[in-house]
């Protein structure tokens, strides 16, 4: 693999590394596969897009706020949508957040209509390229997500893992009424949750939109990116990370050695593959398997 | 609260997806009061290709409402029902079928990708209404034979053999034997079947065409494929696909540091695009005058947004406007009564003066006949001047011109 391909399959791992964290930290807290996770993404760019327009002209606040916004956004989804089915199947809350997102995408056509959009354009910013040793190109933007990817990831993995809160949110997701009966607030530990969830889509949204364009399909981009935690564990981010990885060596070695078209096919092959061979993923957990 | 929820959902899906009829609106003007002509339209105004038929339907419902308010056709005012089709081929069908039997349409507009074009059709057929496929068109238009209820009237494309014909006669010019294109195309049959037509024609003048093919939906990173363009060494760069796919690639090759030149289709003639990249890489095709040059029908469009209200920018308004200026002037032709043989008598005959309204080149206009019901199209070259920071023409205009299904001839009208 020559160093342009490596360094295009980092920055795709990333986007999709983001993007499956966002559906594994709402799956790992309620055991709910969240069907809006895209479109949270796209509403996060939009937040972005909107603030620059609005005047906003420093990048890192501007980003920080759209992220803020996306997070509030998410936990009120949690406490106004999911939280009163409580009780319900889980499939029924799942198909909820099926129709969440055709709302969530009706409201993004009807408030910012469904024209291209170019978020670094509203704020006067350059997407230059960047020529890294051995000649490799990416964009600023790019490098932004890689390095974001990183942080946020570590980050997150730091928090559930030394935080109080972060214990709080696992001890919630492990066994709700154990937590509850210890006096943890698991409906603030799951709309936490639903707000980082927000927060990790939400900044692979800005990159994308930042990079290439912002309309409301981007989130179908969300919804592809689903393959990535179906094959790394619906609970486990570092399996997110390594299937991120591996989905995004395949779309560009089929890119480059077979054919473009098989791009498109590739995420839902490595599905069809671990469903076979795996059906937990890379690092989920057995017992979880009934739900999925 | 979940009523409440309920409610909001409700309504909202109620905005996104209905459709809409368009109030005659009084005005300083005399305002028309006989009965109305019918007519409906199919459009893509949601869905997965809405950000480029959305604004093209707006541009549409303006000129249609200014015209009602300076007094319609003749006292009658134009009663436009518009009805979503979320770019769904059945669903456009079906819509179609209802604005014949329900809203008693006389003609059905079919604005959105060209697989609606066919279910439109089927059922506007059954009524004997014409359709006007106003963003695409099939090889069904193209003389000798097109189909007696097709027409195809967008200019910012036409049939797949003139869709591209100015882009490959540019390149072929500028470039000359040998040179190295690079062509994109989206994986739908229109995108494939308009870029390999190109490819063909510019193998045949003795380029070094290839192809590459962007998978439905494109997928986030378009960096893969760019690099094929830049390992095959292209000097030029252009496409047949939908806006999206085909502005990411060429981002995607800038990313990389690609040198080479890429001539933007018809589809891409927006003011917006040129002055986004301000660059001397991007040069596209227009089919109407660019805002840049500020026509008089620039002017009107700009009070009709102002009065009537659009959350569009001018530029992607402007074909929508140029279609409603043509069935207009198919409406006139129609006379009062209009029925539906009349309009398609109409059509058959139509003659559009789209150079008198200052959206062609002066003298330029657009005739169909009951053999033709492609006509002519214009189009001409613009790029982005940084040592002016304005946008200007590239050369004089092109008349694109069908002779059989995918046969084109292509001359240069001069300098306007």
């Amino acid at each position: 693999m020559d160093a342009q391909l490596a360094a295009q399959v980092v920055v795709l791992a990333s986007f999709y590394s983001l993007v499956g964290t966002g559906y594994v930290l709402v799956y790992r807290a309620s055991r709910v596969l969240n069907f809006a996770n895209g479109e949270l993404m796209m509403l996060a760019a939009y937040f972005f897009f909107s603030l620059a327009v609005l005047g906003q002209r420093l990048l890192p606040l501007t980003v920080l706020m759209a992220l803020v916004l996306a997070a509030v956004l998410a936990a009120v989804i949690y406490l106004a949508t999911v939280r009163p089915m409580t009780g319900y199947p889980v499939f029924s809350v799942v198909l909820m957040t099926v129709g969440l997102a055709i709302v969530l995408r009706g409201i993004a056509e009807l408030v910012w209509r469904a024209q291209a959009r170019y978020p670094l354009e509203a704020l006067h910013l350059p997407n230059r390229p960047l020529t890294l040793p051995a000649g490799v190109t990416i964009t600023a933007v790019e490098a932004a997500e890689v390095g974001a990817a990183i942080a946020f990831i570590g980050g997150i993995l730091a928090f559930l893992r030394l935080a109080g809160i972060g214990v709080q949110m696992r001890a919630a997701a492990d066994h709700p009424v154990l937590a509850s009966q210890r006096g943890i607030n698991i409906h603030l530990a799951f709309a936490l949750s639903w707000g980082l969830a927000a927060v990790a889509a939400g900044i692979a949204g800005l990159a994308f939109a930042a990079n290439v364009r912002l309309e409301p399909n981007i989130a179908e981009q969300g919804l592809r990116a689903l393959a990535v935690p179906l094959a790394g564990g619906l609970t486990s981010i570092p399996g997110t990370v390594i299937a991120a990885l591996i989905v995004a060596a395949s779309e560009n070695l089929a890119v480059r050695y077979a054919d473009p078209l098989l791009a498109g096919v590739v995420p839902y092959f490595v599905i069809l593959a671990f469903i076979v061979l795996r059906p937990w993923g890379l690092l989920g957990e057995k017992e979880e398997l009934e739900r999925v | 609260m979940r009523r409440i929820l309920a409610l909001l959902v409700v309504a909202l899906l109620a905005g996104a997806c209905g459709g809409g009829e368009e109030a005659v609106r009084p005005g300083a003007s005399p305002v028309p009061s006989g009965e109305p002509y019918n007519v409906g339209a199919v459009a893509a105004i949601t869905g997965p290709v809405a950000s480029t038929y959305a604004p093209f339907t707006e541009g549409f419902r303006l000129y249609i409402r200014q015209l009602n308010a300076r007094g319609g056709i003749n006292g009658h005012p134009v009663n436009l029902v518009v009805k979503d089709s979320q770019a769904n081929p059945s669903v456009a069908g079906a819509l179609a079928k209802e604005l014949v039997e329900s809203n008693n349409a006389i003609s059905v507009v079919m604005l959105g990708p060209s697989s609606n074009i066919l279910p439109v059709l089927e059922q506007a057929k059954s009524a004997g209404a014409a359709v006007l496929s106003s963003t695409g068109c099939i090889d069904q238009q193209a003389p000798p034979d097109p189909d007696p209820l097709l027409f195809c009237t967008p200019l910012l494309a036409a049939g797949i053999g003139s869709h591209m014909a100015t882009v490959v006669e540019y390149i072929a010019q500028q470039g000359g034997p040998g040179a190295r294109v690079f062509l994109s195309a989206l994986d739908i049959p229109s995108s494939r079947a308009i870029v390999e037509d190109a490819t063909r024609r510019l193998q045949a003048k003795g380029l070094d065409a290839r192809m590459v093919v962007v998978p439905n939906p494109p997928p986030p990173d378009l960096a893969p494929l760019a690099r094929q363009g830049i390992d095959f060494g292209a000097q030029w760069g252009t496409g047949g696909a939908p806006e999206e796919a085909t502005l990411a690639l060429f981002q995607a090759l800038q990313r990389q540091g690609w040198r080479g030149t890429w001539i933007g289709d018809p589809p891409l003639g927006y003011d917006d695009i040129l002055e986004r990249f301000k660059s001397d890489q991007f040069l596209t095709f227009f089919g109407v005058y660019p805002l840049a040059e500020r026509k008089p029908f620039h002017g009107e469009l700009e009070a009709a947004a102002r009065e009537f209200g659009s959350a569009f920018p001018l530029p992607r308004l402007m074909y929508g406007w140029a279609l409603g200026f043509m069935v207009e002037s198919a409406l006139r032709q129609c006379g009062w009564p209009c029925d539906r043989a009349k309009f398609q008598q109409a059509m058959n005959n139509l003659e559009v003066d789209y150079g008198a309204a200052g959206i062609w080149p002066a003298g330029a206009k657009l005739k169909f006949t009951p053999t033709d019901h492609i006509g002519q199209r214009y189009y001409r070259l613009y790029k982005w001047d940084g040592a002016t920071n304005r946008i200007v023409p590239v050369g004089p205009w092109y008349r694109v011109e069908h002779t059989g299904k995918r046969e084109v001839t292509v001359t240069t009208v001069g300098q306007q």
